[in-house]
C-alpha cells in the first residue's frame, strides 16, 4: 500500500528556500541529468512541472533540513490527518481550503469504515469512482483558479510598482 | 459495619482500569479488603488467605450457578480479532507511517478510556480527564521514536480497552474509528461487555461478603456468617447478575433458591433468613454497582442498603428508581424490581429517600 508521501512542487521549493522559480527548475533539471546525483523527479507535464518526493528533496538539497520540511507540512498541508487532539476542540475559523481539504479524505474514512465484504463490493468499487470523478473535477476548478490567482497576483505586483513609483516621484516638502 | 459507598467504589474502579488496562479486580478487591480489615487483629497473611479462601469459593459457586443456568452461552462483546481488524484497517487505508499508527492509536486509547471513565460528577470527570490527559500528552511525544514492539504492546492495550468499555463490532464503531483517523474525535456507543460485567461480579461479591460478615445482628454465628459469605453470596451475586444480564427473573431466583436450599440443608433458621436476605442484597449491589457503572448521579451507602435488605425493605419505588437511574439503565431494570403492596410503598417513601 503505498503512503501519502510528500511531493514538492517547484512552486513550494521555492517557498521553502526563497529562491526563484526558473531557478529552481533549471537547477532541478541539472541534478536529474548528473549522473553523480540522479535527482528522482518526475515531469507529469509541461505545464505542471515537477513534483520531487520528500525524501528526494532531502538527499539532494543539502541546505534543506528535515525540521524545515515539517514546519513547511505544518504551514501548508491542510490535509486531515492524525494529529495529537487538542484538550478542547475550540471553536476554530473555517481555514482555507478547509473542505476542499476534508473532501480529500472523505473516501478514506468511507473505506476504513467498511467491513470486510463491503470493502470489495461493487457498491464500493461505485462509490470509490465516484469519488474519483469529484476529486478529478474539483482539481480542475483549482488548477483554473490557480490561473485567476497568479493573473491576480502579477496585477497585484503591476499595482504596487506603479504607486512606488508615483510615490517615490512625490515632490519633496 | 464500616460504611462502603458503592458509587464510589465502583468509580474508583473504573478510574484505575482505564489508567492500567493491565489491573487485575482480584487485586483491587484485595486492596480494599485489606483496607478496611486493618484495625482487626491477625496478620495480613492471615487475612489474605482468608480473602483468597473466599475468592476460590465464589468462583466455584458463581461458575456452578452458571452452568446451571445456561448462562454466558454467546458472548456479545467484541472479540480481539474484530477490534484489532478495525483498527488496522483504518491504518492501512490512511497509509499512516509508524508514528502517525501511534498517535492514532494513543488517541483511540484516550478516547476510549475518557469514555469508559465518563459519567462521573462534572468535578471528578474533569479531574479524570486531566489526568488521562497529561498521560497521553507525554506518550504522545515519544509517537516520533515508536518501534515495531511498542505500537504492538499499545495496539494490544487499545484492543483489551474497547473490550472491557463494551464498544461493539458495528458500522457505527467502524465510523468513528476512521474519522479519528482522519484527525476527528467521537463518542462511542458502548454496551456493558462481559468482562466489565465480570469484573462487576467479583466487586459484587465482595462487598456482599462484607455486609454479611460485619452483620453481628443477623443472628448468626461468625462461623456462620462466614458460611454465608463464602457459599451462599457468589450465587446469590451470579443470579443477580444473570437476572440483569436478560435472563428471566423468575427463573434465577427459583435456581439460586434451590442451590441455596441444598447448601444451606444443615444449617439452621437464622442462616436461612440470612440467605433470604443476601438474594435482595446482592440484587440491590449488582444493580448498584452497574449504575454506578453507568454514571449515576446517587450515592448509595451499603449500610443502609444492607439494613433494608435485612428487613427486606429493598424495594425500587419509583422514585428511587428516578434518583437512581439514567433513564436508560431504567428502562433495563424494570424487570427485576420487586413490587411492593400499596401500604408499604407508602410506609417506607421516606426512608427510601433517606437511603439515597
Amino acid at each position: 500500500m503505498q503512503g501519502h508521501n510528500f511531493q514538492f512542487t517547484v512552486g513550494m521549493l521555492a517557498e521553502l528556500t526563497g529562491s526563484n522559480r526558473q531557478y529552481l527548475s533549471r537547477k532541478i533539471k541539472r541534478m536529474t541529468e548528473d549522473p553523480e546525483i540522479r535527482l528522482q523527479a518526475v515531469i507529469r507535464s509541461n505545464k505542471e512541472g515537477y513534483r520531487i518526493p520528500e525524501e528526494e528533496v532531502l538527499r539532494c538539497f543539502d541546505q534543506i533540513t528535515p525540521q524545515q520540511i515539517a514546519d513547511f507540512k505544518e504551514q501548508f498541508d491542510r490535509m486531515p490527518r492524525v494529529r495529537m487532539l487538542t484538550p478542547e476542540p475550540e471553536k476554530k475559523p473555517g481555514r482555507y481550503l478547509e473542505e476542499e481539504n476534508n473532501e480529500l479524505v472523505e473516501w478514506k474514512i468511507h473505506l476504513a469504515s467498511a467491513s470486510a465484504e463491503e470493502r470489495g463490493s461493487e457498491e464500493m468499487r461505485e462509490y470509490l469512482e465516484g469519488a474519483l470523478e469529484g476529486l478529478r473535477k474539483m482539481q480542475s476548478e483549482k488548477l483554473r483558479e490557480q490561473v485567476l490567482l497568479e493573473v491576480f497576483l502579477e496585477n497585484c505586483e503591476r499595482t504596487i510598482q506603479e504607486l512606488e513609483g508615483r510615490l517615490g516621484e512625490w515632490p519633496q516638502g | 459495619m464500616q460504611e462502603m459507598e458503592l458509587r464510589g467504589l465502583m468509580q474508583e474502579w473504573l478510574k484505575r482500569k482505564a489508567s492500567n488496562p493491565q489491573y487485575e479486580i482480584a487485586d483491587f478487591i484485595e486492596e480494599e479488603y485489606m483496607k478496611a480489615h486493618e484495625a482487626e487483629p491477625g496478620s495480613g497473611e492471615e487475612k489474605r488467605k482468608r480473602l483468597k479462601a473466599m475468592q476460590t469459593q465464589w468462583e466455584v459457586r458463581g461458575q456452578e450457578y452458571d452452568e446451571a443456568l445456561g448462562a454466558y452461552a454467546d458472548d456479545p462483546s467484541l472479540a480481539e480479532w474484530q477490534a484489532a481488524e478495525m483498527l488496522n484497517n483504518v491504518m492501512e487505508v490512511f497509509a499512516m507511517p509508524a508514528a502517525e499508527r501511534y498517535q492514532y492509536l494513543l488517541n483511540v486509547k484516550y478516547l476510549v478510556s475518557c469514555q469508559l471513565a465518563a459519567g462521573q460528577e462534572a468535578k471528578e470527570a474533569e479531574i479524570l480527564r486531566e489526568a488521562f490527559w497529561e498521560t497521553y500528552q507525554a506518550a504522545s511525544k515519544k509517537a516520533m521514536e515508536a518501534r515495531e514492539a511498542a505500537l504492538q504492546e499499545l495496539l494490544s492495550e487499545t484492543v483489551y480497552l474497547m473490550q472491557y468499555t463494551g464498544i461493539q463490532y458495528t458500522s457505527d464503531t467502524r465510523y468513528i474509528l476512521s474519522k479519528i483517523g482522519a484527525g476527528q474525535t467521537g463518542n462511542f456507543e458502548t454496551k456493558p461487555s462481559i468482562l466489565l460485567k465480570e469484573d462487576i461480579r467479583m466487586l459484587a461479591n465482595y462487598v456482599t461478603a462484607e455486609a454479611v460478615l460485619s452483620s453481628e445482628d443477623l443472628g448468626c454465628s461468625r462461623q456462620e456468617r462466614e458460611f454465608l459469605a463464602a457459599e451462599a453470596v457468589p450465587v446469590c451475586v451470579a443470579a443477580a447478575s444473570a437476572a440483569r444480564g436478560g435472563a428471566s427473573p423468575s427463573r434465577t431466583e427459583t435456581l439460586a433458591q434451590s442451590i441455596l436450599g441444598k447448601l444451606c440443608t444443615k444449617e439452621g433458621a437464622a442462616v436461612i433468613a440470612g440467605a433470604a436476605a443476601i438474594i435482595l442484597a446482592a440484587k440491590a449491589v449488582v444493580l448498584a454497582l452497574e449504575l454506578a457503572a453507568a454514571g449515576a448521579a446517587a450515592a448509595i451507602g451499603l449500610k443502609a442498603l444492607w439494613k433494608h435488605c435485612q428487613e427486606r425493605r429493598i424495594l425500587l419505588t419509583e422514585s428511587l428508581r428516578k434518583h437512581l437511574m439514567p433513564w436508560k439503565a431504567a428502562k433495563r431494570a424494570a424487570e427485576w424490581e420487586e413490587t411492593p403492596t400499596v401500604e408499604e410503598a407508602k410506609e417506607y417513601e421516606w426512608e427510601m429517600d433517606e437511603m439515597v
